[in-house]
């Protein structure tokens, strides 16, 4: 098992300017990656083998209001390391490359933010309808200032 | 019209569900047929879309959880585990000690009571009714446990932030006792019905196998990987609450197929009996609930947290900006990656073979819908 210094150690020496440490939680390893080297990425952290990350929990998209995140969840089975990437893409027509080349479980999660956030996966093989209804008309429904026909903003509660 | 050749079929499209008895919930899956052998699967999910992750947004935390239950509602529980560790990890809020059992205990009970779901759906989906009433009587005690504890059969909203909501009643303690005691023997009933009879056998013994590659590829997880003989289990691997204190095994198989997926949860309900006996042995006297303001605010933070559930793993994705709602609440569950893979491996197998394969995944459709 690689510990966190190790493993943003190897990260940095491999993607000198566009890796950078960030710091969310004492349990958590996070970097912050350029949206450009995304499938680069991928590859290095599963074939590395002091990392070998094959195994993905997750990918959320979040609303920043500026940009919208990409989180991915990675760990290693072999090694039980684990790794929070993070990196930005446009609001609105954001653009990254898919990961479901280097890892095939990629594919729905990423279907699912194309759908719920708008945001275009390059190169992935299957973006179409999937939780929405065929036909849903009214936009990616995850955007923070998204109002449909039957959403009722909740009052705050103790300020 | 074409002239039927001799050793010719031509290819049709079959749509199996949304409402088809073996699909446990609402999926489609088109099939693209060559006589009875699947030649290619498409599943088509999102009939159960309920919008869960849109409307925690808009919700105070304490709120989210009942909505919580219902996002994969056979284990609630490990639903309500997983969104308060992570709500937890960003207040930095000490559960107590008795509290901390009290959730290990609902947890195996409840992983208990779904993997008697399985067993009893899944045998079903086979032809074999009995091990169905077998297994509803034993999952009958485990709801009475749970009602007399939070008033709930189902969704139960018993896990809170901080604690649990409630401390078992009287009743509790003689009643779990007996159950465990007497759980033993009888999973050893439906493994006389089910493990070695021919006709199971014929029906599961490397059928649908899901082997390791496409477990690792596609992140399966729980007992779908561990049947195809990866070791990895949340509980230990990476530990949550105190599961580093309780002595279990990890039970795995080998080749990945249809028996093995069920003989890996078979031994996880002895497993799991195990971790309920020894977490009644050493359940402490205190608090319930750590001292918190009546207002759960946490600050600014972002939590990943995922726990071991009787689907795979589960996880939560929490990013609070120091109001009293989520600012993004993510929900992942085993089921999501477990459904995704069956294009993967669904052709070439026999029609009756996919109901039997796709038991054998345990999947529940509102873990992939939400």
């Amino acid at each position: 098992m690689a510990d966190s210094g190790t493993i943003i150690r190897l990260l940095v020496e491999k993607f000198p300017s566009q890796v950078e440490a960030i710091e969310l939680n004492p349990k958590q390893t996070a970097v912050q990656i350029d949206p450009k080297i995304v499938a680069a990425f991928f590859e290095f952290i599963k074939t590395h083998p002091d990392l070998k990350m094959a195994y993905l929990s997750s990918i959320s998209g979040v609303d920043m209001t500026t940009n919208i995140d990409i989180v991915y969840f990675i760990s290693s089975i072999e090694y039980k390391h684990k790794l929070t990437v993070r990196t930005k893409v446009d609001r609105l027509g954001g653009k990254i490359d898919t990961i479901s080349t280097v890892i095939k479980g990629a594919d729905w999660f990423e279907r699912e933010i194309w759908e719920l956030f708008g945001v275009e996966f390059v190169g992935h093989p299957n973006l179409t309808q999937f939780l929405l209804p065929d036909d849903w008309d009214e936009g990616p429904p995850m955007l923070r200032d998204w109002t449909g026909r039957n959403f009722v903003k909740m009052p705050e509660i103790g300020g | 019209m074409r002239e039927p050749q001799a050793g010719y079929t031509e290819e049709f499209e079959v749509n199996m569900g949304p409402q088809h008895p073996s699909t446990h919930g609402v999926l489609r899956l088109l099939l693209r047929m060559d006589g009875e052998i699947i030649k290619n699967a498409e599943p088509h999910v999102g009939y159960l879309h309920r919008a869960i992750e849109k409307i925690c947004e808009n919700r105070t935390y304490p709120q989210c959880i009942p909505l919580l239950d219902r996002f994969e509602y056979v284990t609630s529980m490990s639903t309500e585990e997983v969104f308060c560790l992570a709500a937890e990890r960003i207040a930095a809020i000490e559960v107590p000690e008795r509290a901390e059992y009290l959730r290990v205990i609902m947890l195996e009970l409840n992983r208990i009571a779904s993997h008697l779901i399985f067993l009893g759906t899944f045998s079903l989906d086979l032809g074999a009714i009995t091990p169905f009433l077998y297994c509803i009587r034993e999952r009958e005690t485990i709801m009475d446990l749970f009602e007399m504890t939070c008033g709930q059969r189902l969704t139960y909203n018993y896990i809170r932030v901080g604690g649990v909501s409630q401390d078992i009643p009287e009743q509790f303690m003689p009643l779990a006792r007996k159950f465990v005691d007497t759980f033993q023997a009888r999973v050893d009933d439906y493994e006389a019905l089910l493990t070695e009879n021919p006709i199971f056998l014929a029906r599961t013994k490397n059928v649908g196998i899901v082997n390791k590659q496409v477990c690792l590829d596609y992140g399966a997880s729980g007992p779908v990987l561990r049947a195809a003989g990866v070791e990895w289990d949340l509980r230990r691997d990476d530990p949550y609450s105190i599961y580093d204190r309780f002595k279990f095994e990890i039970p795995t198989g080998t080749v990945g197929d249809v028996w093995d997926r069920y003989m890996v949860r078979v031994r996880e309900l002895r497993q799991s009996n195990e971790i309920v006996r020894q977490a009644l042995d050493q359940l402490p006297t205190g608090d319930i609930k750590a001292k918190m303001k009546p207002l759960f605010k946490p600050p600014v933070g972002e939590v990943y947290a995922r726990i071991e559930n009787s689907r795979g793993e589960m996880g939560c994705h929490i990013i609070s900006d120091g109001s009293t709602k989520p600012y993004r609440l993510k929900l992942r569950g085993g089921s999501f990656c477990h459904t995704q893979l069956i294009p993967e491996v669904a052709p070439g197998i026999m029609i009756a073979d996919l109901v039997a394969m796709f038991a054998s995944l345990d999947v529940i459709l509102p873990e992939v819908d939400r």
